[in-house]
């Protein structure tokens, strides 16, 4: 078998993408979780990048933890830095406290004699030379034990190359470790009653808390954090950091209430420690919990940390922060994810359409009406939602009134409320702190809100809405088209742009303008993210297959009217700029389409619009998959080569024979011989022929049944079901005079006839049910052709059944056809 | 009829299997002079093996674990880093041979600022001899390497197992795992340049699409990519047949997550989860079930795997059988999932390589 033929394959980015596309439904892609979860509201908005990790999305923690993490760190730093009089910067800190690429160890340094450390390269490193200069025996004391905590702290886990990083964890730590830090708890009482100020104080509390955090020794960590830290008036970062390991022991000494609350205190404080805070906390016992703060606002930030546990309807928990603390920023941050979540319920399952359920579960499920109650609750609590944040805009507590207007005109944009949604856009706008993330957003909705509201889209909205598009165009970053995009790590690139002109070729599709909606496609950096229950994936790789499954022929006809338009608007430029490039594609196509439709006629015509070249540059991989000779079909070849292959056809000449064929079979003499050779060529361009790639852009030995159930092409009973060409060899065999040949058509004829039926059993097979895989395939004996050529052609029968050489002999008949 | 033909087989089977006990017994020897041998995979990150696994290990004649050490992932910015590393909370059991097992994430070789092949094998080798001295440097005589590479990053993968080879040369075999599509193209997709192959005879059909029945184990798609007269792949198989279950979480026929290890009692123990044709459920309300957000409509597929599919995946696999002596490694030792085998249906599995 000429295996290469077996592959859906093109050439170019299509090349690639439909290749990636195969290798994929062998890999197990999908699409999913952020890839399709669809929201056009920026949660940055709130101005609460610190806090990215709970930002509602599918890759919950994931998003933008280090980033934070790394902030929590700075401030420890920034502490430092003030400590040392800026004598020594942050950075000079930094790099002593976290790099480890010194060719000495500060943990080997010897704490009863410092000094000697001048002998050493560690004198090279800032800080350790300004401290043995000052000299600050003291502080370069904390600074020697701070390594050496770390080098006996982090034995548990081992997440980058060469090093070994703290993890919580419970294991117990080896026998060795837990010698070397009881030795360290050591060492700190002793260098805690040396230390000269509270700053230094704090840290060796610290370090005591999380040496017995490691030992398991909850009852000693949690004393030593009564005693060195929460006693000491140090203000500090570090507070924090030692509050989260705090809570953690309490959490093991069964103290959960208490747990809870030190661990709301760290979320609503603390950069580094937010994640580990987040997962601590459990909020089972809210009541003790609540019972605990000291004031209202603490309240109000253990209740936020119970909403940013909740997946699903967290406005009861926000009541409660805002009656507690109406100036609370955290609120923002609990209203932008309210406002994501209903944008993926509501807009989600719109705008993506997958197919909803399997068709074999269909009698037991009703989708529609499942789908229909939950929009009437999405919308309600959406309404719940846009009061709460209107009493919050007309209380005026909350000091971020840019921000609560955004919410409310969004809320109102989702809900159709389009007149509000300008009003409240416009109060944001001139709200005072209005920040850019804010103003963009302003922006972007404003434009989302005036698309929907239009009743006609006309030039006029055109151009304001290409203003808008080229403003957000310059606010996004450049995006290059990873080709390694299907991966789900890469998802950054499905940004707020490719969003927007996804939710306009919506728009432009609902309108009934598809020429324009492929257009908007052809705009989106990441394609593969653009989604819609019409491709055979359920989702496109590159826009063309959008205008490949969708457009008509008359749609084509207008895209191309319009790339080559001449004084094109600016509108109408931008919309094409990335078509032009792919004219001769649509040309391609356009013909493409008119052999689907069996209209040689005009087929040949479009491709006589086609450069000479077009089909020698192997634009869709064409000279490797149109290499052989559509008109010879013998009765097991398919896309083995044959000996007839010394001649290839291009689409342009394929379908000029197609139509010279039909213009001999129906005036000349052997018309029989014409006709077969039509039918030859209708064979050969179905998915069992050598030239499906006459009226298909991909082919896949995998799910064949799926395709034919799902693709929308009109040719489909052609296509798989080989159709066209048994009528064509029905009509060779009608007109035929000579029996030999006759038996040859009908043995032909039965070829065809048994695709077609395994087409049609496909069809009716139910994806999903026992027998999908396993589906009856036509018998010898129920071929009526097979039955007919045993009947009544006896004498040719053995041979053009189980001699598959006998066909060259057959063939030469045709002369007497 | 495939499926028919294979339920036959499976009965005459069991109708010979007193004979076959009597035959065999204690190890795994089955007919015509092939070997075959039980192992478990332990793929979680704390290796804290209990006494009750240990006892299961004991009476399914199991010899060898194979143990997940960390994966390798792109992590950004920071490229190619270990994760997930494993930590010791129990001693390696005595008398089990332990095959430490790498997972690489497939793009941590697409990714152009990750390290090159060789300067990754020198990391992670570096990194699992540090792991090994954590789990009392048992001895080792293989390694594997677990990666579901591409076209894209074959060249890559496989440099890198040809350098691990030479920066670990105290380790005599080294496998890589073999999904079943790179089984049936290997001549397009690529033969690692390792000793042994691991068939991977699971995870076959996309658990992110609605339309699949059982992700897991779907034995008719197993039989498309190991067809009867198969071309032998160039590497001796080792076999690896799942022994875990799952739930997968569908709205509005997206794929919204899985439950580990949620089975059909804990299902219908909810409440709220109705049971709709073959192993399907559907949620009747809106809550929050284990941290994740259910809305009345969402569908959930029980994956699960009994004897009698493990049995005909046996026969299936068995196409592929290219070497008199080879492992039947299950996936993975979950001692809840573990208890309902028998040390006979065990060998029974193991037997019907032939």
């Amino acid at each position: 078998m000429k295996t290469f033929r077996t592959f859906a394959t093109v050439s170019g980015s299509i090349a690639a993408a439909l290749l990636l596309w195969f290798a994929l439904v062998q890999c197990g892609y999908f699409p999913w979780g952020e890839e399709v979860r669809f929201g056009l509201f920026n949660p940055d908005a709130a101005g609460l990048q610190q806090h990215k990790p709970f930002y509602f999305t599918t890759s919950f923690l994931n998003n933008g933890a280090d980033a934070v993490y790394d902030r929590g760190i700075d401030q420890n730093l920034d502490e430092w830095e003030t400590y040392f009089n800026k004598k020594c910067t942050a950075k000079m800190v930094k790099n002593l406290l976290y790099g480890n690429d010194f060719e000495f160890n500060l943990a080997d340094a010897d704490l009863d004699n410092l000094s000697q450390l001048k002998e050493t390269p560690a004198y090279t490193q800032p800080v350790v030379r300004y401290l043995l200069d000052k000299p600050d025996y003291e502080t370069l004391a904390y600074l020697v034990f701070a390594k050496q905590c770390e080098r006996e702290l982090v034995v548990f886990t081992y997440n980058e190359w060469g090093s070994q990083n703290e993890e919580e964890t419970d294991n117990l730590p080896s026998e060795e470790t837990r010698m070397a830090l009881n030795n360290l708890l050591k060492t700190a009482q002793t260098q805690i009653a040396k230390a000269p100020n509270d700053f230094l104080r704090l840290r060796y509390g610290y370090q005591m808390v999380v040496l017995t955090r490691y030992l398991n020794d909850w009852a000693q960590c949690a004393k030593l954090y009564k005693q060195y830290v929460e006693n000491n008036t140090a203000k500090s970062v570090l507070r924090y950091w030692a509050m989260q390991h705090y809570g953690t022991a309490l959490y093991h000494l069964d103290k959960k209430a208490e747990a809870d609350y030190h661990f709301a205190m760290v979320y609503a404080n603390c950069d580094a420690k937010r994640v580990r805070a987040w997962l601590g906390f459990e909020g089972e016992n809210l009541k003790a919990t609540l019972a605990l703060a000291k004031n209202n606002a603490q309240k109000a930030d253990i209740w936020t940390l119970k909403a940013l546990h909740n997946p699903g309807h967290a406005l009861s928990d926000m009541t409660q922060v805002y009656a507690l603390n109406p100036k609370s920023a955290l609120l923002k941050l609990l209203i932008a994810r309210e406002i994501n979540k209903l944008e993926d319920w509501l807009l989600t399952p719109r705008l993506t359409d997958f197919e909803p359920v399997s068709n074999f579960l269909k009698e037991d499920y009703d989708y529609e009406s499942i789908q229909k109650a939950n929009e009437t609750k999405d919308l309600e609590y959406l309404g719940k939602l846009l009061a709460f944040v209107v009493n919050a805009i007309t209380e005026a507590q909350n000091p971020d009134a840019a921000f609560l207007n955004l919410s409310a005109a969004y809320l109102c944009f989702m809900n159709n409320q389009f007149t509000d949604a300008n009003r409240y856009l416009d109060l944001a706008m001139k709200a005072p702190d209005a920040s850019e993330a804010v103003k963009r957003q302003v922006r972007l909705t404003r434009l989302m809100s005036f698309a929907n509201d239009k009743n006609a889209i006309n030039p006029d909205f055109e151009n304001r809405l290409l203003q808008d598009i080229r403003w957000l165009q310059q606010q996004m970053p450049k995006v290059t088209r990873n080709p390694d995009y299907y991966y789900e790590e890469n998802q950054s690139t499905w940004n707020e742009y490719d969003r927007l002109m996804y939710a306009l070729a919506y728009r432009y599709e609902n309108a009934g303008n598809r020429m324009k909606a492929g257009l908007f496609l052809s705009q989106i950096n990441n394609l593969l993210r653009a989604l819609r229950k019409d491709g055979v994936n359920g989702y496109y790789t590159d826009y063309f297959f959008y205008y490949d499954e969708n457009a008509s022929t008359a749609d084509l006809e207008q895209l191309l009217k319009l790339i080559d338009k001449t004084g094109k608007t600016e509108f109408e430029y931008f919309l094409t700029e990335k078509a032009i490039p792919d004219r001769n594609k649509f040309i391609d196509l356009l013909g493409t389409k008119h052999m689907r439709a069996d209209n040689f006629e005009l087929a040949s015509e479009a491709f006589k619009r086609l450069p000479d070249d077009y089909w020698s540059n192997n634009t869709f991989g064409y000279v490797q998959y149109l290499d052989a000779n559509p008109f010879y079909v013998d009765f097991y070849s398919e896309h083995i080569p044959t000996i007839a292959d010394t001649v290839q056809y291009n689409k342009a000449q394929f379908a000029a024979r197609m139509l010279e064929l039909k213009q001999l079979s129906e005036t000349q003499k052997n018309r029989a011989w014409y006709y077969f050779l039509q039918a030859n060529g209708y064979y050969s361009i179905t998915y069992y022929g050598n030239s499906w790639m006459q009226v298909r852009y991909g082919w896949t030995v995998n799910w064949p049944y799926n395709i034919a159930r799902l693709d929308k092409y009109e040719d489909q009973m052609n296509y798989f079901g080989c159709k066209r060409a048994e009528e064509l060899y029905q009509k060779a065999a009608a007109v035929s005079k000579d029996p030999g040949f006759t038996a040859l058509c009908h043995r032909m004829s039965g070829k065809c006839q048994h695709r077609r039926k395994i087409y049609e059993t496909a069809l009716k097979a139910v994806p999903g049910s026992d027998n999908y895989y396993d589906q009856p395939v036509p018998t010898f004996e129920e071929n009526t052709y097979y039955q007919l050529l045993k009947k009544d052609f006896g004498q040719f029968y053995d041979r053009l059944i189980n001699d598959c050489t006998s066909i060259t002999d057959f063939l030469a008949r045709k002369d007497k056809s | 009829m495939p499926a028919l033909y294979m339920r036959s087989a499976f009965r005459l089977r069991l109708l010979c299997l007193p004979l076959l006990a009597l035959l065999v017994n204690g190890g795994c020897q089955t007919h015509n002079q092939i070997h075959t041998e039980p192992a478990f995979y332990w793929w979680t990150q704390n290796f804290d093996i209990q006494t009750e696994q240990l006892e299961q290990l004991q009476n399914l004649g199991v010899k060898t674990i194979y143990i997940k050490f960390f994966d390798i992932k792109n992590i950004a910015p920071k490229g190619a880093q270990p994760a997930a590393s494993i930590a010791f909370s129990s001693p390696l059991p005595a008398g089990i041979e332990i095959i430490p097992c790498i997972y690489i994430s497939n793009d941590v070789f697409l990714n152009p600022d990750t390290l090159t092949p060789d300067s990754l094998a020198q990391r992670t080798a570096a990194h699992l001899l540090k792991l090994l001295q954590n789990a009392g440097n048992p001895a080792i005589n293989e390694l594997q390497t677990d990666c579901d590479w591409s076209n894209a990053t074959r060249n890559a993968y496989f440099g890198f197992i040809k350098s691990l080879k030479k920066q670990l040369p105290q380790i005599q075999r080294f496998s890589a795992t073999i999904r079943l599509h790179q089984v049936k193209y290997f001549e397009k997709t690529g033969i690692p340049p390792a000793d042994r192959g691991l068939l991977m005879y699971y995870n076959m059909t996309n658990v992110k699409q609605l339309q699949t029945r059982n992700s897991i184990l779907d034995n008719r798609e197993g039989a498309r990519y190991l067809p009867r007269q198969m071309p032998a792949y160039p590497l001796p198989l080792d076999m690896a047949l799942p022994m875990f279950e799952w739930s997968v979480l569908f709205r509005n026929g997206q794929f919204k997550g899985i439950f580990n290890s949620l089975n059909r009692h804990e299902i219908e123990n909810t409440g709220f989860l109705k049971p709709l044709k073959n192993n399907f459920f559907t949620c009747t309300i809106d809550t929050v079930f284990e941290n994740m957000y259910l809305r009345n409509g969402d569908l959930l597929r029980l994956e699960t795997i009994g004897l009698s599919d493990l049995q005909i995946a046996a026969d299936i696999c068995n196409r592929a059988v290219n070497t008199n002596t080879f492992r039947v490694a299950f996936f993975h030792l979950n001692s809840t999932l573990v208890k309902p085998y028998t040390h006979e249906n065990i060998q029974d599995i193991c037997h019907r390589f032939r």
